[in-house]
Order: C-alpha cells, then sequence, then structure tokens
C-alpha cells in the first residue's frame, strides 16, 4: 500500500475540484487551517490542467461536474504518468453501492458523501491510503 | 293455477264439443223419428189407397162384365179380366200392409171371402155368358154381397182415417222436435265454432304479441349487444361461432358470415405479448371446468389482417334451464387505450420518484460548503460564546438536513424498487446488538438505561442485515431522542409462533392520540417538549415501516398519552434457519459485492482508519480498534465478520486475540485475517494454527484484501 503515513499536520498538496465555487473554497479554507497546500479548479479539464503542473498528493474529486465528469476526469488522472499516483477522493452526493463501486471503478481510492464529515476528511488526511490498483 | 287456467279453456270446448255431439244425436234421432212417423203416415195413407183401389177394381170388373154381359164383345171381357187380375193382386198386398194392425186384420178376414164371392159370382155370370146367350143375369146377388164389401171397406177406411189423422199429427210433432234438435244442434255446433274460432283467435294473438315482444327483445339485446363498446363471441359447446356483434368483427377481422360455424381459434388468434407463444383460449378453459374464467393478463390478439391489439378478456358458461351447457360467451376489449394510461401513469409516477431522487442529491451540494465552512468556524475558535452557539445551531441543523435527505432518497429508493435486499438468515440478537451499539454513544450522553431482555432459543429471521440494523438502529434512536435523560428504555425479542416480535419500549415523551395513527407519515408532525432540531422523526419511521414491508414484517406503534412513553411493536416472519450465522452457506457468492463487519485491528491508528474508511468505498461497515483488549470489547457488540488484525499488536498479540475472539459465540465463525510483515511458511503455520483463516502481508495489496473479502462464502 503505497502510504504517505506523514501524520496529518504537515500538509499535503491537495487539489479541491467543484463547480461550487463556494463549497471548493471552503474546502480549501478548510484544508489550509488544517496545515496543508490547498489549490482550486472548478472543471475536469481545469483540473487535468492543474493537475499535470501541480502534481498533487490528494485530489478531492466531485463528480458531478460540467464538462469532463468527475470518473472521467479520475480516470484521465490515472492514466497520467504525473497524476497516476495521487490519492483520488471522490465528493458526492451520490452514495450507494453502486456509485461506490463506479467510483472504485474509474480509480478513487475514497468515497465520500456530501456533506463530508470532517471526521472522514481528518481520517484520510492523517494517513491517506491508495486502495485502487 | 296456472294449470287450471290453462286448461279451463279446453274443458269448456270439450264441453261444448260434448253438448254439440249431444245435440247432433238428438237431431239425428229425433229426424229418424220423424222418418218413422211419416212413414206410418205413408202406410196408412197406402192401405187407404190400396182399399180404394180394391173397390175400383171391384167396381171395374163389375162394370166390365156389365158390359160384356150385354155386348159379349172380347174387349169387355179383357177389361174384366184386368180388373179382376187387379183386385187379385190388390188383396193380398192389402193383407201384407194391415199385418201390423190385428183388428183391420179381423176385418180383412172377414172382407176377403166377400171379395172372392163377389169375384165368384161375376166369374159364374161371364162364364155363363160365354157358353151361350140366354143365360140370366144374377145382378141382385152380386149386389148384395158388394154391399158387404163395400162396408167392411168402409169400416176399414174410416180405422185407417182415424189412424191417418193420428199419424199426421204425430209426425208434425216429430217434425217439430226433429226441427227443434237440429236448430239446437247447429245452434251448439256454431256456439262451438264460435268458441273455438275465439280461442284461436286468442292464442293466435297471445302468440303474435309473444313474437312481438320476442322480437322486441332480440332487437332491444341485438341493438345493447352492438352497441357495447366491448367484443362479443358466442361460440356453441363444440367451440364453434355462433354470433359475433360488430366490434368483435371489427377487432378479429372477421365478419359475421365468414366465422360462423367455424371453429374459434379460427378466428381468435391469442397470443402472449412477450413469448409469442399462443395463449390459452379461454372459452376451451371454460367448456373444460364449466367455470368463469377470468381476465387473462399479457394477451394480444392478431386479427385477420395481421394488426394487433393488447386485449383483456373473460369468458362464461351459456347454461339452459337445466343447467346443461349451451354454449360459452367471450367479452373483450382493446385495452391499447387503459396500458398507454397506465403506462403513462407510470411514468409521472417514476419521474415524480426521480425527481425527489434527483432532489434529494442536489441538496446535498449546498449542504457540504455549510458544513465546511462552519467547521471552518469552529476551528478559528470562538471566544464569544454567542458566535459559538451561532456555530453549533448552524452545524446541527446541517446534520439535520443531512439526515433528512438521507432518509428521503432512501424512501424514493424503496417506493421506486430500488433497494436490493441481500437476504440471509439473521440471528436477531446480532443484528439488536449491532443497532444497540450504535446507539450507545447517544444513550450514554443522556444517561439513559437500556436493558435487553432477549429471549432464549432461536431467534432467527431472513432479512438484510444493513437494513434490518438500519430499522432498529432508528427506533432506538428515537427512544433514546423522546426520552428525558436518564430515563429508561426497554429492547426486548421474542418468537411467538411462526413470527419474531421484538419490542421498543420507552418512558419518554410518549404520542398524543391525534398523532398514534399518523406517526409512520412521512413528515408527520406532533408537539413534543424535547428539543425537535435532534431531528430524523420526520422521515424515519416512514423508511422503518416500507423496509419491514419489504422484509414480509410490520411495525405498530402505541401510547398511553404525553409523556406515558410509547411503544414500538416490531413483528418478523421468523426463519427457520440452519441456525448458523451469517457466514454460513446461504449468502450469495461470486464476485457479488457483499456489505461486511468489518473490524479493523491495528495499534497505527492513522493506517487503521485510513483502511476502514478504504473499505467502507465497498460498502463495508468497519470499526476501529488500536489494541487487542479494545478489539475484544468492540467484538460482541458489533460482531464483525471480517476482523483484519495486526499481529504485533502491543500487550495482546494478535495470536492471543484471535484466540480470545474464537471463544466469543459473535465472532467465534468470522473470517480472521492476520496482517504482518513475515510471510515466510514458519510464520504462516503459526497464524493457521492460532485460528487465523487468511495471512496478508503489509504492506497490504488493497487488491488482494478486496478479492479475498469478495470470495468470502
Amino acid at each position: 500500500m503505497s502510504d504517505m503515513g506523514n501524520g496529518g499536520a504537515t500538509g499535503y498538496r491537495v487539489l479541491v475540484v467543484d463547480d461550487n465555487a463556494d463549497a471548493a473554497e471552503s474546502l480549501g479554507m478548510l484544508l489550509e487551517m488544517m496545515g496543508n497546500q490547498a489549490h482550486i479548479a472548478h472543471d475536469g479539464l481545469q483540473a487535468l490542467e492543474m493537475a499535470a503542473a501541480l502534481k498533487p498528493d490528494i485530489v478531492l474529486l466531485d463528480i458531478g461536474l460540467p464538462g469532463l465528469n468527475g470518473h472521467d476526469t479520475a480516470r484521465r488522472m490515472r492514466a497520467d504518468s504525473g497524476t497516476a499516483d495521487a490519492v483520488l477522493v471522490a465528493l458526492t452526493g451520490w452514495g450507494e453501492a453502486e456509485d461506490r463501486r463506479r467510483s472504485r471503478e474509474a480509480g478513487f481510492d475514497y468515497h465520500l458523501v456530501k456533506p463530508v464529515q470532517i471526521e472522514d476528511l481528518e481520517k484520510i488526511l492523517a494517513h491517506p491510503v491508495r486502495a485502487a490498483v | 293455477m296456472k294449470w287450471f287456467s290453462e286448461v279451463k279453456p279446453t274443458l269448456a270446448l270439450t264441453l261444448l264439443f260434448a253438448l254439440f255431439a249431444a245435440g247432433a244425436g238428438a237431431s239425428f234421432e229425433t229426424t229418424g223419428r220423424l222418418r218413422d212417423s211419416a212413414g206410418w203416415v205413408a202406410h196408412t195413407q197406402e192401405v187407404m189407397g190400396v182399399l180404394g183401389l180394391t173397390m175400383f177394381g171391384l167396381k171395374d170388373a163389375e162394370s166390365a162384365q156389365r158390359a160384356y154381359l150385354l155386348s159379349e164383345s172380347p174387349a169387355h171381357l179383357a177389361s174384366y179380366r184386368d180388373a179382376v187380375a187387379r183386385v187379385n193382386e190388390l188383396v193380398p198386398r192389402l193383407a201384407g200392409l194391415v199385418a201390423d194392425n190385428p183388428a183391420q186384420q179381423q176385418r180383412l178376414a172377414a172382407l176377403q171371402p166377400l171379395v172372392a164371392q163377389r169375384l165368384a159370382i161375376l166369374q159364374q155370370t161371364v162364364t155363363e155368358r160365354g157358353a151361350g146367350p140366354g143365360a140370366p143375369l144374377r145382378l141382385e146377388e152380386g149386389d148384395a154381397v158388394m154391399e158387404g164389401v163395400r162396408a167392411q171397406v168402409q169400416a176399414m177406411n174410416a180405422v185407417e182415417r182415424g189412424l191417418l189423422e193420428e199419424r199426421i199429427s204425430t209426425s208434425r210433432r216429430d217434425y217439430w222436435i226433429a226441427m227443434a234438435a237440429a236448430a239446437l244442434a247447429a245452434f251448439l255446433g256454431m256456439v262451438l265454432t264460435l268458441s273455438a274460432a275465439w280461442m284461436l283467435r286468442r292464442d293466435q294473438r297471445r302468440q303474435a304479441t309473444a313474437h312481438a315482444r320476442l322480437a322486441e327483445q332480440k332487437e332491444w339485446f341485438s341493438t345493447t349487444l352492438s352497441s357495447i363498446g366491448d367484443a362479443v363471441i358466442v361460440v356453441d359447446p363444440q367451440a364453434r361461432v355462433a354470433f359475433m356483434n360488430g366490434v368483435a368483427q371489427d377487432l378479429t377481422g372477421w365478419t359475421m358470415a365468414q366465422s360462423t360455424g367455424q371453429p374459434m381459434a379460427e378466428i381468435f388468434n391469442i397470443v402472449n405479448e412477450t413469448t409469442r407463444a399462443p395463449a390459452v383460449n379461454p372459452v376451451d378453459q371454460v367448456l373444460e371446468t364449466g367455470l368463469i374464467q377470468g381476465l387473462a393478463n399479457h394477451t394480444v390478439l392478431i386479427a385477420r389482417d395481421g394488426r394487433e391489439y393488447p386485449i383483456d378478456d373473460s369468458a362464461a358458461p351459456i347454461r339452459g334451464p337445466e343447467g346443461q351447457l349451451r354454449g360459452v360467451v367471450i367479452v373483450f376489449r382493446d385495452i391499447t387505450e387503459r396500458k398507454r394510461a397506465e403506462e403513462a401513469l407510470q411514468r409521472a409516477d417514476r419521474s415524480k420518484d426521480e425527481f425527489l431522487a434527483m432532489l434529494a442529491h442536489e441538496l446535498r451540494n449546498p449542504l457540504a460548503p455549510i458544513r465546511t465552512a462552519t467547521e471552518i468556524l469552529r476551528r478559528l475558535g470562538a471566544a464569544d460564546p454567542v458566535m459559538q452557539k451561532a456555530r453549533e445551531i448552524i452545524d446541527r441543523q446541517v446534520q439535520h438536513m443531512a439526515r433528512l435527505v438521507d432518509d428521503l432518497l432512501d424512501i424514493s429508493r424503496i417506493t421506486r424498487g430500488m433497494i436490493t435486499l441481500h437476504m440471509q438468515v439473521l440471528d436477531m440478537r446480532r443484528v439488536l446488538a449491532h443497532a444497540v451499539e450504535t446507539v450507545r454513544p447517544l444513550l450514554d450522553s443522556r444517561q439513559q438505561v437500556l436493558e435487553m431482555q432477549l429471549a432464549d432459543g432461536e431467534l432467527l429471521v431472513n432479512g438484510d442485515n444493513v437494513r434490518l440494523t438500519q430499522v432498529f438502529t432508528n427506533l432506538l434512536n428515537n427512544a433514546a431522542k423522546y426520552t428525558q435523560e436518564g430515563g429508561r428504555i426497554q429492547l426486548s425479542a421474542v418468537r411467538e409462533g411462526k413470527d419474531l416480535r421484538v419490542v421498543v419500549r420507552d418512558n419518554g415523551v410518549g404520542l398524543t392520540p391525534e398523532l398514534l395513527p399518523h406517526v409512520f407519515d412521512v413528515f408527520a408532525q406532533g408537539s413534543r417538549t424535547i428539543d425537535r432540531t435532534q431531528g430524523g422523526l420526520g422521515i424515519g419511521l416512514t423508511v422503518v415501516r416500507r423496509l419491514l414491508t419489504l422484509h414480509s414484517g410490520s411495525v405498530q406503534a402505541a401510547s398511553a398519552g404525553p409523556g406515558q412513553g410509547a411503544e414500538f411493536t416490531v413483528t418478523l416472519p421468523a426463519a427457520t434457519g440452519t441456525g448458523q450465522p451469517v457466514l454460513a452457506g446461504n449468502v450469495p457468492v461470486g464476485g457479488a459485492l457483499v456489505a461486511r463487519r468489518v473490524l479493523v485491528v491495528d495499534d497505527n491508528v492513522d493506517f487503521a482508519e485510513s483502511l476502514a474508511l478504504a473499505l467502507q468505498l465497498d460498502g463495508h461497515r468497519t470499526q476501529v480498534a488500536h489494541d487487542g483488549k479494545a478489539a475484544i470489547a468492540l467484538a460482541p457488540g458489533f460482531a464483525p465478520e471480517v476482523v483484519l488484525l495486526d499481529i504485533g499488536l502491543p500487550q495482546l498479540d494478535g495470536y492471543q486475540v484471535v484466540r480470545r475472539l474464537r471463544e466469543l459465540p459473535q465472532t467465534r465463525d468470522a473470517v480472521f485475517i492476520a496482517l504482518t510483515g513475515y510471510g515466510d511458511a514458519e510464520h504462516r503455520r503459526r497464524t493457521r494454527e492460532a485460528g487465523f483463516d487468511h495471512h496478508l502481508l503489509k504492506p497490504v495489496e488493497p487488491a488482494a484484501l478486496n478479492s479475498l473479502l469478495r470470495s468470502l462464502p
């Protein structure tokens, strides 16, 4: 398991992707307060662009994005060597087994249902784990 | 009475006929009598006539004799001989005629010698004269005899005349009688004829009326049959078509002329909508069973020209007055419209549900940043307690909303049948234990006491583990929320006949009589003293009820009233399982993702938590323990099906933990997976001997872990 066990406060490069500006911004702010470096994108294509340059450790991806949706964005990130090893977290209103399966298949490591429980976010940040192959 | 009134006319007619016959008989008789009496009259007249003729004959003989005596003419002699012959002829005739009258016979007996004498005298003179002239004419001698004759004849005549008068009057009387009889007979005959005619007329009129009425009814029925919107086909007991109304002709594409007498199967071509296999003809069923056959589903009628209609049909036997089968009537209708309407309705329903689901999902989006923002506020630290309070309020409400959305989505999915239940034989004890464990923190925070009374013996149900746990978690949650701090909650489970009965009772705020019948409705209102912001009652109970319905179970609410607590009783059909808990045999295998309860035990807290979260991706429910003791404490309540156990635990190492957990009933049959950095054969042997089922090397390959979990029976 690719393991980034740095513990919570030492800061990951996190890319937050959500077309809801408030959602993205507030999450970014929170992440920074938690000691991470947060970057924001509002759609899949923008996310891919930024990720290529940024090489983030963790990407928080909303699924319901305009244009390229979250699943496809994740797939492309996995396909790109620069982002293939990032920890991908799906953020979505869809929480059924079917939805989780789809996330897994797209390459996500985690699937969090909105509104996200902060503790879950903290757990991931404490010890991000690459679950997907 | 009816019989009598039907017989009466026949009786009357018979009587009349009898009378007429009697009359006719009387007429015959009286006419016969008349003929007889007329005959007697004629007879008397004949006698008189013969008497007269006899006298004339004698007179003629006398005259002829005289003439001959005087003339000696042979002509006169001839005349004389004629006359004598005549008299000789008449006398015997007279004898025959008076044979019926003894008195006359006597007179005749006296007359006959006198006549003979006279004739003799005449003859003598004639003979003498013939011998030669100069014989004396003995006239005076002859006259005296003649007087005697005349006297006798007159006497006889007189008698006959008397008789004649008598007989004429009799005859006249008889004539009138005969006339009367004939008249009577004729009259009776007329009456008879008239009566018969009248009855005939009446009958004819009745028949005409009956025919008219029948024709009218026929007309009426025919019109009705033609007017009804449904198709009607009538067949005889051999299933040949006897009648088709207009609609049937339209739908089948056959006219009645073409189809009468044809076997029904020829003109009624029906197949199953989906399989296209020939559908069972309801007429055949009726002919076989003699019973009304109900509507068949999914039948399509193929018309003569190939057009197809979905139809709804029903067939019934037609019975005669003695109950014998006279035929079958089948009524069917084109349900294209209805199907279209049904489909439209279903579509509308589905879109409504889909809309609700979509809405619920959308609602989650704005909630996310609100929560994030409140978290930020929290971390910024609020020196001001008012600000603190305000933030807490926002936080709670977001939580409430999130739960409402969850429940809404659940209901929507249950309604749309999108809930897949993974049915297994479950031990209710385990389900309840898990629910209790979930609610425990709330109970503890409210210092409430939970009493559990689980009956001995088997408490098994068929159900979905996750969903049933959800049900009882919900009920216990409500009990905790709607009971004051320090209150008491009782949880009991018992087997009753074929069912399991689980009761959650609290001594909290209870339910008002107005609320009680609606408590399972969506968004049921009710006044309560407890802070409603703790939320969840709005939809939760609806979900509970629907989930239980999916399990063929039910839930009832009861409350003595406000302030007197509430009681929720869940009834589920008991399962007769093997008694084995969840992991034994019955669970669907083979790549299907089955949600499990997984206990992750590792002293690396972050790793454990993170792994647990990752497992949730596959829908598993996870608990985390960071040492052996915690694991052992957690195990009974959580009843994990899979335990991921780090070998290198402090104090109680993994081997000891697994041994201890194998002793607990709740985890005796769980799957234990060792997590260790050592993968050599020796270590593998040790883990196996300790009771582990599998041995995974750290760092754990997630793929390996997942496929392992999936492969579990």
